[in-house]
């Protein structure tokens, strides 16, 4: 049964990622995350990157993933290409699509995160915790945040960032509430608290 | 009952109205009439449809409780149709919320009359102007629709017009239509897909039961004008009807793009002809005016939830569209408080030139209109802190905390406040 789920995961990942597939990051390898920032992963990873959006995964996006979004400039959505960051599936929900804009502040990126959710068909998207945070040796903030799939699988998620030379650069991770998101919660903590720009940022 | 009485006194006005009004589109405007003159003429079966598309698949009306005969193609339809009906059931985004539904379906039974129990409503969290009617009974109707309208009547004239598609099996006739036209299995298939999508996405099950009432316009006019007989029929002011029409209208003509507001009414007749069609029937009703809107009950039953109806349409980002939509909200005069919030956040995340100072004018009309939600301080404070009055800032921020005690962003906004960030 759990071999089914896997396969059929993978097959999902590979659907949504187009000709993007999945390579293994190895834990305690250092590497280039984003094309932004070094990170280290503490678990095996694995992961697909499209210009600066990365993702990671252990048991297939839908369980547990963690996104790097790096670079978003002024009047950029948050899924900028088609590793199907947010996706759950075609809709055709009228309307603009949500998008960043540089006088932003760590509210309004909530909101921001929260819309470009609920556009995608998630519901019930609650944010608690909003606080300043650094990430990458640059003051920001993080968010926690609960939803829902429109199936009705409950799962939760993090998000940490900051806004540089007006662009937003902000890591998520999202999980199963039921097991998943706690299982590598730790480990995402950990790499995210290590990351650094690879080129230094003013 | 008295107004069931006075019908045919209704109907000699409305053929005075029609006779005066002649040199008009014929084709079109004898579709809403001779619908009109039926539905107001309970029991009675088909006879010369106005329009030849009509004319050519005429059925008979379904009666109370019937369902189709289950060797006919059109049980088929009604099957796959309880499939996608069982998933709307379920779905995420159909609101529960016991009293709405409750009202809702009572306000359709007032119109449906003994056909009350062959439906079932579905109200859906979607920001759109659109209700529908699946060729088995269920009827969807959009979160977005009930915002737009006023009151009670402009909710039977279109509940009024979904149930004439049904009782008129206008998705039979199509089926008969599509048939002759050697692309019968395109209906079919549209049927097929709409039951076997639901997996894919709530949007994308609306999209296809959508498609499949895709009607022809006649079938639309016909369902208009029937849909004002039952209106009448329930105690409604028919004007009421062509209003709706006429805020559609207003809110298209707010869209640069000038389109449509969505794509359920590409498929309707336009909007200007229902707008005048509809109005000029209403006219000929005899003593219309002194029958109810209903707009007390109305607004009283969606004011729980009209705060989550507005959130949604500023998600769309069509703020153009939206403040034409606020506008005709505020003007209806139902807590302004809400109305001037929610303006306010539109002119905050739009964030075009002159709007940071709209925003504040709009967050301190609501203050003045007073009960206002807590988020509303909070959003103030952004735009004064945005706009540098970091003062008038803080004490907007301070009150959003005294007002929402567990409030999520507690932490950042104290903060703000402190003047580290």
């Amino acid at each position: 049964m759990k071999t089914i789920s896997r396969t059929v995961m993978i097959a999902v990942a590979l659907t949504l990622g187009g000709c993007n597939a999945y390579t293994l990051a190895p834990a305690g390898q250092p590497l280039v995350v984003a094309s932004t920032f070094n990170a280290t992963p503490k678990i095996n990873w694995s992961r697909m990157q499209k210009d600066q959006t990365e993702v990671w995964t252990v048991d297939g996006p839908l369980l547990d993933k963690l996104t790097f979004l790096s670079g978003i400039k002024d009047g950029a959505s948050l899924s900028p290409n088609n590793l199907g960051v947010f996706n759950q599936g075609p809709l055709t929900a009228e309307g603009n699509p949500p998008a960043f804009r540089k006088d932003m502040v760590s509210i309004e990126i909530a909101e921001l995160v929260k819309e470009t959710y609920t556009r995608k068909g998630y519901q019930e998207f609650n944010i608690a915790n909003l606080q300043p945070d650094r990430l990458a040796n640059n003051d920001g903030f993080r968010f926690d945040f609960t939803f829902m799939t429109k199936d009705g699988l409950d799962k939760e998620g993090l998000a940490v960032g900051t806004v540089i030379d007006n662009k937003l650069y902000l890591a998520i991770y999202t999980g199963a509430k039921e097991h998943y998101f706690a299982k590598y919660k730790d480990a995402v903590e950990q790499t995210l608290r290590e990351l650094t720009f690879t080129k230094a940022k003013s | 009952m008295s107004l069931i009485k006075s019908l045919p006194p209704m109907l000699t006005a409305i053929g005075l109205g029609i006779a005066l009004s002649a040199c008009q589109t014929v084709g079109s405007k004898e579709a809403y009439r001779s619908a009109f003159e039926r539905g107001a003429t309970p029991g009675s079966q088909p006879q010369e449809s106005a329009t030849q598309s009509i004319n050519a698949y005429t059925v008979a009306d379904l009666k109370p409780g019937e369902r189709p005969d289950q060797a006919s193609t059109e049980a088929g339809l009604w099957m796959m149709m309880d499939r996608v009906e069982a998933d709307l059931s379920t779905s995420g985004n159909r609101i529960t919320d016991a009293k709405l539904n409750t009202y809702v379906n009572g306000v359709l039974c007032k119109i449906a009359g003994e056909y009350c129990k062959d439906f079932r409503v579905y109200i859906m969290r979607v920001p759109t102007f659109n209700a529908s009617m699946a060729p088995n009974g269920t009827m969807l109707i959009h979160s977005g629709f009930l915002l737009r309208t006023k009151n009670e009547a402009q909710l039977t004239a279109v509940v009024g017009h979904e149930i004439a598609h049904y009782l008129r099996r206008h998705s039979d006739q199509r089926l008969k239509d599509t048939v002759d036209k050697t692309n019968a299995m395109i209906f079919v298939q549209l049927a097929s897909i709409a039951a076997g999508v639901s997996s894919l996405g709530n949007i994308a099950t609306l999209a296809t039961i959508g498609s499949l009432q895709s009607f022809s316009r006649d079938n639309e006019r016909e369902a208009d004008g029937y849909g004002l007989a039952l209106m009448v029929r329930a105690g409604y002011d028919p004007i009421e009807a062509s209003k709706i029409w006429k805020r559609v209208i207003r809110e298209r003509d707010a869209d640069p793009d000038k389109k449509q507001p969505d794509a359920f009414l590409a498929t309707h007749p336009p909007s200007d002809e229902r707008n005048q069609a509809l109005g000029e029937l209403a006219n000929s009703v005899e003593n219309a005016n002194e029958l109810r809107t209903g707009e007390a009950a109305y607004q009283n039953a969606i004011a729980p939830l009209r705060a989550s109806f507005m959130r949604d349409e500023l998600a769309k980002r069509k703020y153009s569209t939206t403040l034409a939509l606020f506008d005709m909200l505020a003007e209806d005069g139902h807590n302004l408080a809400q109305v001037h919030y929610f303006r306010g956040e539109i002119y905050r995340l739009r964030g075009d030139e002159g709007d940071l100072q709209h925003a504040i004018s709009a967050y301190r009309k609501a203050i003045a209109e007073g009960d206002v939600p807590p988020e509303l301080y909070r959003s103030y404070g952004l735009t004064l802190k945005r706009s540098g009055s970091m003062e008038e800032a803080r004490q907007a921020f301070s009150m959003y905390l005294e007002l929402a005690k567990d409030a999520p962003d507690h932490q950042m906004i104290q903060s703000m406040i402190s003047g580290n960030i």
